[in-house]
C-alpha cells in the first residue's frame, strides 16, 4: 500500500466504517425506517443538548485539559432554567441567568487550573459533586416548565426545528474558529505541547481560559435547550457523561487520528445517536444502550491508544 | 523489653510530630469543638454519638483504602461505587431466594466477581494503554446496564442473621470497627511494609524510572486495580450487612466518599498512608454527623464533601507540608545576621 492511500485509510477509515455499519444495520433490519425524514429529524432533535455539551468539552480537550464538571452542572442548570422560566415566564431572562452561572463556574475552574496549576481532573470532579449536591437540594423530581409560550420555542421549525439549526450553526462556527483562525491554531498548539506553545509566544493561560469560557456558553445553551424540550430531569447530567465522552473520543479516532476535532465529535455523536435510536426502535432494553455505548467508548479509545499501548497512562492529582 | 519497645515509641513520636499529622489533629479538634458548641445540649459529645461517628466512618474508609491504593499507582477508578453495589447485590441474591448459599461462600463469590471486574479494567489500562478514567467510566455504565437487566431494578432483602452479624456490636463497639482495624492493618502492611506497596508508590511517583529499574509496571498496575475493586466490594458487603436490604444503586454514591477521603489523604501526606485515610474518614464522618444533627439536609452534606475535596487540594498547595512546622519562620525565632557569621 502506498503512502497516500494509507493516509486516507487512517484519516477516513473510521467514519466510512461506521457509516457502513449503520447502512448494514438498515439493510438487515429493513423493516425499521431508520433513514426516514421524520426519524432523522428526531435523531437530530434528541441529540442537540448532548451535541452542544460535547462541543464544549471538545474545546477544553483541544486545549489539553479535561472536564467532568458538566455532568453535575448540566442538570443543575436545567433546574435553574426551569425555575427561573416558571417565575418570570421569559425565555431570555432564564437563558441569561443560566449563562452567567455557567460561565462564572467555568471561569473559576479555569482560574484554578491556570493560575494555581491544579489538576483539571480533580477540580472538575469536586465541582461535579458540589453541583450535584446543590441540584438535589433544589430539585423536585421532574421540574417542568409551565408556560406554553416558552415550551413552544423548542418546537419552532424552519424545515428543521430551530434548535437543530442552532446546532448546525454552532458546529460550523466552531469548525471555522478552530481550523481557520489564529485562535484555533494557538488553542490546538497549547493542547499539543504546552511548553512549546509558551516558547512560541502563545499566551497558553488565555487560550485555556477562553476554551473554558466557550464551553460554559455552550453548556448553558445545551441546558436551556434540554430544559425547554423535555424539562429538568433529576441527575440527567450523570447519564450524559458517557455519550459526551464517547462522542469526543470516537471523534478523535477519525479525520485527524489521535486529536480531538470538531467534525469528528459531530460524526461520533451522530453515530451514537443513530445506534441508540435504532436500539430503541427494535425495542431493546434501554439499559442495553448504556452497555453498547460503554463498549463503543472503550473500543474507540483503545483504537486511538493502540499505537502506544506499551505506555500506561497515568492520572496525576 | 524496653529496648524493643523504644524504636516503636520513637516511630510513633515521629509520626505525631510530622507537620501533616499535627495539622490534621488540629483540624479534627477544631471541628470537634465547633460542633460541641454549635449543637444544643452537648448532644454531640455523648458517648453514643461518638460511637456512631466511628461506626459511620468504617464503610467510607474501606472504600477509600481501595481508591487510595489505585491513586498511589497514579490510576483512578470511577467505577468503585458501582462495583460495590454489584457485590452487595450478588451477595444478597445468593443468600436469598431458592439458592441460599451460606454467607462465607456468598461473600467469596461476590469478592471474586469484584476482582474479575477490577481485572478487566486493569488489563485495559495496563495492556492497551487506555486512560484509567475512560476505562472505568465505561465500566460504570456496563455495570449499570448489566445489573438492571439481571435484577429488573428490584431491591433484595437479607434475612440471613449470621450475615448481619458483621454489623452487630459487642460490648457497645460495632464489629465494623474491629473489621476496620484489621483491614487497615492489612493495608498498612501491604502498602507501607512490603515491596509491593513500595513498587506501587514508586510507579505513582515516576513511571519511567520504575520501568528502568526493572519493576513490572503492567502487572503491578493490574494488581492495584484488582485490589481496589476487592476492597470496594468488601465495603459493599459491609454496607449490605448494615442496611439489611440492598437497593440496586444503594452504594453508587459512596464513590464521592471514596474520592474525597483518598484524595484528601494522599495530597496532604504526599503518599499512601493508612492512618491518614482512617483519620480523614473519621473527620468526614464527624462533619457529616454534626451537620445532620444541626438539621441540615443530606444534599448539602454532599455539597460539603465536594467542597472538602476542593479545600484539601488548596491546603496541600498553600501549606508547604514537606517542611517541618518548626521551619516555618513565624513559629521560630528569626535567624539573625550573626547566625550566618556576619559581623
Amino acid at each position: 500500500m502506498n503512502n497516500k492511500s494509507s493516509k486516507y485509510l487512517r484519516f477516513y477509515g473510521m467514519p466510512i466504517g461506521l457509516l457502513t455499519l449503520v447502512i448494514l444495520l438498515q439493510v438487515i433490519f429493513y423493516k425499521v425506517p431508520l433513514f426516514s425524514a421524520l426519524n432523522i429529524k428526531h435523531i437530530l432533535l434528541e441529540s442537540v443538548s448532548i451535541a452542544l455539551t460535547a462541543l464544549g468539552l471538545s474545546y477544553i480537550m483541544m486545549g489539553g485539559e479535561g472536564d467532568l464538571s458538566f455532568a453535575g452542572m448540566f442538570s443543575l442548570l436545567t433546574v435553574i432554567f426551569a425555575t427561573v422560566a416558571n417565575l418570570t415566564s421569559n425565555f431570555f431572562i432564564a437563558y441569561i441567568f443560566v449563562t452567567v452561572i455557567a460561565v462564572a463556574v467555568n471561569l473559576s475552574i479555569a482560574a484554578l487550573i491556570t493560575r494555581l496549576k491544579f489538576s483539571s481532573f480533580i477540580i472538575s470532579i469536586a465541582v461535579m459533586f458540589m453541583a450535584n449536591g446543590v441540584e438535589k437540594a433544589f430539585h423536585q423530581q421532574t421540574t417542568l416548565i409551565a408556560d406554553a409560550a416558552i415550551v413552544s420555542f423548542a418546537t419552532v421549525e424552519f424545515g428543521l426545528p430551530l434548535i437543530v439549526w442552532i446546532l448546525f450553526i454552532m458546529y460550523m462556527g466552531s469548525y471555522l474558529l478552530v481550523n481557520k483562525t489564529v485562535f484555533g491554531f494557538s488553542l490546538r498548539i497549547v493542547g499539543e505541547n504546552n511548553n512549546a506553545a509558551i516558547e512560541a509566544g502563545i499566551n497558553s493561560n488565555a487560550m485555556k481560559v477562553s476554551a473554558y469560557l466557550i464551553a460554559g456558553l455552550l453548556l448553558a445553551l445545551a441546558a436551556s435547550v434540554e430544559s425547554t424540550r423535555v424539562g429538568a430531569i433529576y441527575e440527567q447530567g450523570k447519564f450524559y457523561m458517557l455519550p459526551v465522552f464517547a462522542a469526543c473520543y470516537l471523534g478523535s479516532s477519525m479525520f485527524t487520528p489521535g486529536r480531538i476535532n470538531v467534525f469528528g465529535t459531530f460524526f461520533g455523536l451522530l453515530f451514537l445517536a443513530t445506534i441508540e435510536k435504532f436500539m430503541n426502535m427494535i425495542n431493546v432494553d434501554s439499559y442495553l444502550v448504556a452497555i453498547v455505548q460503554g463498549v463503543i467508548l472503550i473500543v474507540a479509545v483503545g483504537l486511538v491508544a493502540f499505537k502506544n499501548r506499551e505506555k500506561v497512562v497515568q492520572i496525576k492529582l | 523489653m524496653n529496648k524493643s519497645v523504644e524504636p516503636i515509641i520513637n516511630r510513633l513520636k515521629a509520626q505525631v510530630n510530622s507537620p501533616q499529622m499535627r495539622m490534621f489533629l488540629g483540624l479534627i479538634i477544631a471541628v470537634f469543638l465547633l460542633f460541641t458548641f454549635l449543637i444544643p445540649g452537648f448532644n454531640y459529645i455523648k458517648i453514643q454519638n461518638l460511637n456512631n461517628i466511628l461506626t459511620d466512618s468504617v464503610i467510607p474508609a474501606i472504600f477509600a483504602f481501595g481508591m487510595g491504593i489505585i491513586i498511589a499507582g497514579s490510576g483512578f477508578d470511577l467505577s468503585l461505587g458501582h462495583i460495590a453495589s454489584m457485590v452487595a447485590l450478588i451477595v444478597a441474591y445468593l443468600m436469598s431466594g431458592g439458592i441460599r448459599f451460606d454467607p462465607v461462600s456468598a461473600i467469596l463469590i461476590g469478592l471474586l466477581s469484584a476482582a474479575g471486574v477490577g481485572a478487566v479494567s486493569g488489563l485495559l489500562v495496563s495492556r492497551l494503554g487506555i486512560s484509567s478514567f475512560i476505562v472505568t467510566l465505561g465500566m460504570q455504565f456496563l455495570i449499570i446496564g448489566v445489573r438492571q437487566i439481571i435484577t429488573g431494578g428490584q431491591s433484595v432483602y437479607i434475612s440471613n442473621e449470621s450475615f448481619k452479624w458483621l454489623a452487630t456490636s459487642v460490648f457497645g463497639i460495632s464489629n465494623l470497627v474491629i473489621i476496620l482495624v484489621f483491614v487497615s492493618i492489612f493495608c498498612f502492611l501491604l502498602m507501607e511494609k512490603n515491596t509491593f506497596g513500595r513498587r506501587v508508590q514508586f510507579i505513582g511517583s515516576n513511571i519511567e524510572a520504575s520501568r528502568f529499574m526493572g519493576i513490572n509496571v503492567k502487572d503491578i498496575t493490574l494488581l492495584t486495580f484488582i485490589l481496589g475493586a476487592v476492597l470496594a466490594g468488601f465495603g459493599g458487603v459491609l454496607f449490605a450487612a448494615r442496611a439489611g436490604a440492598v437497593q440496586i444503586n444503594s452504594v453508587d454514591s459512596k464513590l464521592l466518599d471514596a474520592i474525597t477521603i483518598a484524595v484528601f489523604s494522599s495530597v496532604i501526606f504526599g503518599k499512601y498512608q493508612s492512618s491518614g485515610i482512617v483519620l480523614v474518614a473519621i473527620l468526614i464522618s464527624m462533619i457529616g454527623t454534626g451537620m445532620s444533627m444541626m438539621g441540615i439536609r443530606t444534599e448539602w452534606i454532599d455539597f460539603m464533601k465536594g467542597f472538602i475535596l476542593l479545600f484539601s487540594i488548596f491546603m496541600a498547595r498553600f501549606t508547604d507540608l514537606n517542611t517541618s512546622i518548626t521551619q516555618i519562620s513565624i513559629l521560630k525565632k528569626q535567624k539573625g545576621a550573626k547566625d550566618y557569621g556576619h559581623k
